[in-house]
């Protein structure tokens, strides 16, 4: 599976969609798609992804589960942010997307994280490393 | 003037059918009526402050935001600007239709319109 493929096929799917980004959860950019006009706006991206990163330790404090999706309607776009894996999929769209397709969305990003995260895994290994692989931090059986 | 038993009532009639709860609070995150169940873990007061500043976040980069919706593990939560002064929230089960949830929210926000206009009014 080619992920920004899967990604433009996906974005095309839906009418009002002008870009999908990926992001990890530090805010690091992996994957851009969208319309020509919408490539070269670094600007928007970066205080996209800073304004939901702000957002998330709040979420977390409402102790109502881990975050899944953020809906936020302006009144000349629309963004829909899915927490999928490691991943942040920010989707950007027109005022006339639909709201419910943006939002189930997220049943089809689910195949493109999972592809993602079996190319990549996380580093930090937390949800990959079996449990019978002492910590590093533990010390060794022999020490006294 | 704003009735708080009123708008107790008011706040109280979204809760049907997978919305179990209401918050009416300012933009700084001061509550000033919750109705539904009882949060166990967060009181409503700390749940609508750390709103509002959810709110403030997805403000910062464009200010014309209407309505936001997040969707968490164990529920939904819908939230609207009242009035330009205050928000609105509403939260639903996690399996409550998102539909339904933002139509409540709608017309709770077109009724709660005026009489907080008019409130707002009297503070200034």
């Amino acid at each position: 599976m080619n992920v920004q493929q899967s990604l433009e096929e996906l974005m095309l799917a839906y009418e009002g969609i002008c870009a999908i980004f990926i992001t990890d959860h530090d805010g690091g950019l992996i994957l851009n798609v969208g319309l020509p006009a919408t490539l070269d706006n670094s600007k928007f991206r970066q205080q996209l992804i800073l304004s939901h990163l702000t957002t998330i330790p709040q979420i977390h404090k409402l102790k109502m589960g881990g975050h899944k999706t953020t809906f936020a309607m302006y009144e000349s776009q629309q963004i829909a942010i899915h927490s999928l894996c490691k991943y942040y999929f920010i989707v950007h769209a027109g005022p006339n997307a639909n709201a419910g397709s943006m939002l189930a969305m997220r049943e089809k990003l689910v195949a493109i994280a999972n592809q993602m995260m079996s190319v990549c895994p996380p580093i930090d290994g937390d949800a990959m490393m079996p449990t019978s692989i002492a910590s590093a931090a533990a010390p060794p059986d022999f020490f006294d | 003037m704003l009735k708080q038993k009123a708008l107790i009532d008011v706040l109280g009639q979204v809760n049907t059918s997978g919305v179990d709860g209401s918050w009416l609070f300012n933009k700084d995150g001061l509550l000033l009526a919750y109705v539904g169940s009882e949060q166990k873990e967060v009181a409503s007061n700390v749940s609508a402050a750390l709103l509002a500043s959810v709110w403030t976040a997805l403000e910062r980069r464009a200010c014309d935001l209407r309505e936001s919706i997040l969707v968490l593990e164990d529920s939904t939560i819908a939230f609207t600007l009242v009035a330009r002064t205050m928000l609105l929230a509403v939260k639903a089960h996690k399996n409550a239709d998102l539909g339904m949830v933002r139509a409540k929210l709608h017309s709770l926000s077109t009724y709660l319109e005026q009489p907080i206009l008019s409130i707002s009014h009297d503070l200034i």
